[in-house]
């Protein structure tokens, strides 16, 4: 089972979207390849909007949302995360551990555990054998919840927007990444950095994309489609749908399907197999 | 009111959905995919070739050629900290109490510990275990061991995480509940170069370390592994020295060592000519290479024990040692050292303490029914361990026939 952490301090750069339009493209796209695709979103962030996008509800509360999970004695974890498992309404074989408010107070409380950060890396075990992937979406700081996500990755996607305050901060999430892997002696990895709402018409984000690119770390982490600003985006989320299913032939969903395409290519293919 | 545009996904997937050769070896995907699965502690082994050693020596040798068990070997290296502390005059260390203590509290509580003396080597390397069971047991194990499956199926070797393992059997000797299995990653194959990335990206590797890691690469570039049966004698690393890296292969030998200069591969595996006493020392007190590295100008392997030890004793810097090798006073200053060495004496090694005892053992050889000695070796111990031990000692017996007659 591989796990997929999307993550990014700053809020608004698209974690949510690129979290759940992953989430449903790696069930679509690997079960067009008879490959293993059972998929489980894990929704980390308080405002739970991968939550509401993918199960059209937002009467989760702790005792239904991932914060009972976290807060569960370490050996009952896993079986609690079973039993929080809901359906998506986008794919049967995608299913959800639903976000809540009440994750603000759960980040406050873990704050008496010191051995927090292995929580929902131990719970997910329990689920190893019924899912293939797992995504986990994150709130917009570097909360406990976020490091504990991380903690349960094997990787991790960085959107960031191609804009000035937006990139001065990756070097913060790398960063970020290289504390918690010696921290937590996790093996986690950076399986890339997703160019996000980028608009070509403005010059600024233009050069920034080809700055980012010819840089000598982040160009060869940075996937090669970015993600467009797209209207069906905002459409897709008002309908509470997929991209892929509410237009599958705008940009963003192409734009989503080659970027599922290129990761599954980075972490599958050795490097210079080509 | 928005209106939905897609009619499914297959336009989408017909364009872009294929996925060429990630398809077609899904199998392949399943198997590089990581997969934790608990594993019962007795069914695991750790790796006689480890170049990174974690018991004491003795012990080490003992429970790799199968005399004692996991939690004996345990017991022996807490009574072996327990003499030592002795010796040093410091009380023996609470297990209990470290054990108990959660990480956070660690570091408070130390400093209101004030024994008498330094810790011995293998009192440092027994906290550390006991360090990372505490952690495991109030964290919870955060990052499984690596395993290879063995002999179709029959028991495990460790290729990364043998001081977990260690953790865990001290779990489960003290706490008995729920500690003995330990979480594994199975792969399928062992490799030399895999477990040497995750020794040389850790702090701590001494140099004798370094130098089996140097070895044991080397001799895999030349198609030849360890027999994993038992402990990998000295001899084993030390014929890396017939070997010459192979053309096109030594940037990626230096960098599985952590990045090292051509210079720095051949000052380390130089050290592999040094004798097995000088070895033990080295792995003890973790020397580094620097210090290591004017002993091998000494010509005698008497004196090389001697200075060695005078280094620990004396805690001798390079420069010391390198002016010691280079004036020519060695021997003044050996002699000078054990007169005036005010620390209590090292405890002596294997080598040491079989030279001592054996000529007296020898003498009473004549006196003795050699069949009886004969029977009663062979009864007691197994065939494989028999076989091993009459083949060192018949190298012994080599070795002193062709210094008789010189």
């Amino acid at each position: 089972m591989r796990s997929i952490c999307l993550t990014n301090n700053k809020g608004g750069v698209g974690k949510t979207t690129t979290a759940v339009s992953l989430a449903h493209g790696l069930v679509i796209l690997l079960r067009h390849n008879n490959m293993p695709h059972r998929v489980l979103l894990i929704d980390t962030d308080s405002q739970a909007h991968a939550t509401l996008l993918t199960t059209g509800h937002r009467e989760w509360d702790r005792d239904s949302s991932l914060g009972e999970v976290l807060l569960a004695r370490p050996d009952k974890a896993g079986a609690v995360l079973q039993r929080l498992v809901v359906p998506s309404t986008w794919d049967e074989d995608l299913h959800v551990v639903p976000g809540s408010p009440t994750l603000d107070g759960v980040n406050t409380r873990l704050a008496e555990d010191h051995g927090f950060a292995v929580r929902l890396r131990q719970a997910l075990r329990a689920v190893a054998d019924q899912y293939d992937w797992v995504v986990i979406d994150t709130m917009p700081s570097f909360s406990r919840l976020t490091t504990l996500a991380m903690v349960a990755a094997t990787d991790i996607v960085i959107p960031v927007e191609m804009r000035f305050l937006e990139t001065i901060g990756l070097q913060a999430i790398v960063e970020k990444i290289g504390d918690i892997r010696h921290a937590w002696e996790t093996s986690i990895r950076l399986a890339g950095i997703l160019p996000v709402k980028y608009d070509q018409r403005i010059t600024l984000e233009r050069e920034n994309l080809d700055l980012y690119a010819a840089h000598s770390f982040y160009g060869p982490h940075l996937f090669q489609t970015p993600i467009p600003a797209n209207v069906a985006v905002s459409y897709a989320h008002d309908a509470c749908e997929s991209i892929f299913n509410y237009d599958d032939r705008s940009n963003a969903a192409r734009a989503y399907m080659a970027f599922v395409r290129e990761l599954l290519e980075r972490i599958y293919k050795p490097a210079g197999a080509d | 009111m928005v209106k939905r545009r897609s009619r499914g996904t297959r336009a989408l997937l017909e364009e872009m959905g294929d996925l060429g050769d990630l398809a077609g070896a899904p199998a392949e995907i399943a198997g590089r995919a990581v997969k934790v699965v608990d594993i019962v502690l007795d069914r695991i082994r750790p790796d006689p070739a480890q170049p990174r050693r974690v018991l004491p020596e003795l012990i080490r040798t003992e429970f790799l050629s199968g005399h004692i068990n996991a939690r004996q070997a345990l017991e022996r290296w807490e009574a072996l900290v327990a003499d030592e502390a002795t010796r040093l005059g410091r009380p023996r260390p609470d297990w209990k109490s470290l054990l108990d203590r959660a990480p956070d509290d660690r570091d408070v509580e130390d400093t209101s510990v004030d024994p008498p003396g330094q810790p011995g080597p293998e009192e440092d390397l027994l906290r550390s275990i006991v360090a990372t069971a505490a952690t495991i047991r109030h964290g919870g194990q955060v990052s499984p061991i690596t395993v290879v499956e063995m002999d179709g199926g029959s028991y495990y070797r460790i290729e990364t995480g043998e001081r977990r393992y260690w953790a865990h059997h001290w779990l489960n000797n003290w706490l008995s509940d729920g500690y003995d299995q330990i979480q594994c990653i199975v792969v399928d194959n062992g490799s030399p170069w895999r477990q040497a990335a995750e020794n040389t990206s850790r702090e701590g590797l001494s140099a004798l370390a370094l130098a089996r890691q140097a070895a044991t690469l080397l001799l895999d570039l030349h198609g030849i592994r360890p027999d994993y049966s038992g402990p990998i004698p000295n001899d084993w690393y030390r014929q890396a020295l017939d070997y010459r890296v192979p053309r096109g292969e030594g940037e990626a030998l230096r960098a599985a060592l952590g990045g090292i200069e051509r210079a720095q591969f051949s000052r380390i595996q130089a050290l592999l000519r040094l004798p097995d006493p000088v070895w033990e020392l080295a792995d003890r007190f973790r020397l580094e290479e620097k210090r290591l590295r004017p002993v091998l100008k000494v010509p005698d392997a008497t004196l090389q024990v001697k200075l060695v030890r005078m280094i620990v004793e004396q805690s001798l810097t390079a420069e010391r040692v390198q002016r010691l090798v280079e004036s020519g006073e060695l021997i003044t200053a050996l002699d000078d050292g054990a007169a005036r060495r005010d620390a209590p004496p090292l405890n002596v090694t294997v080598s040491e303490r079989v030279a001592n005892q054996w000529p007296g053992l020898a003498r009473q050889f004549s006196k003795a029914d050699l069949d009886f000695v004969a029977d009663q070796w062979v009864k007691r111990q197994k065939p494989q361990d028999v076989r091993q031990q009459v083949a060192v000692l018949r190298r012994l017996l080599e070795l002193v026939e062709s210094r008789v007659k010189d």
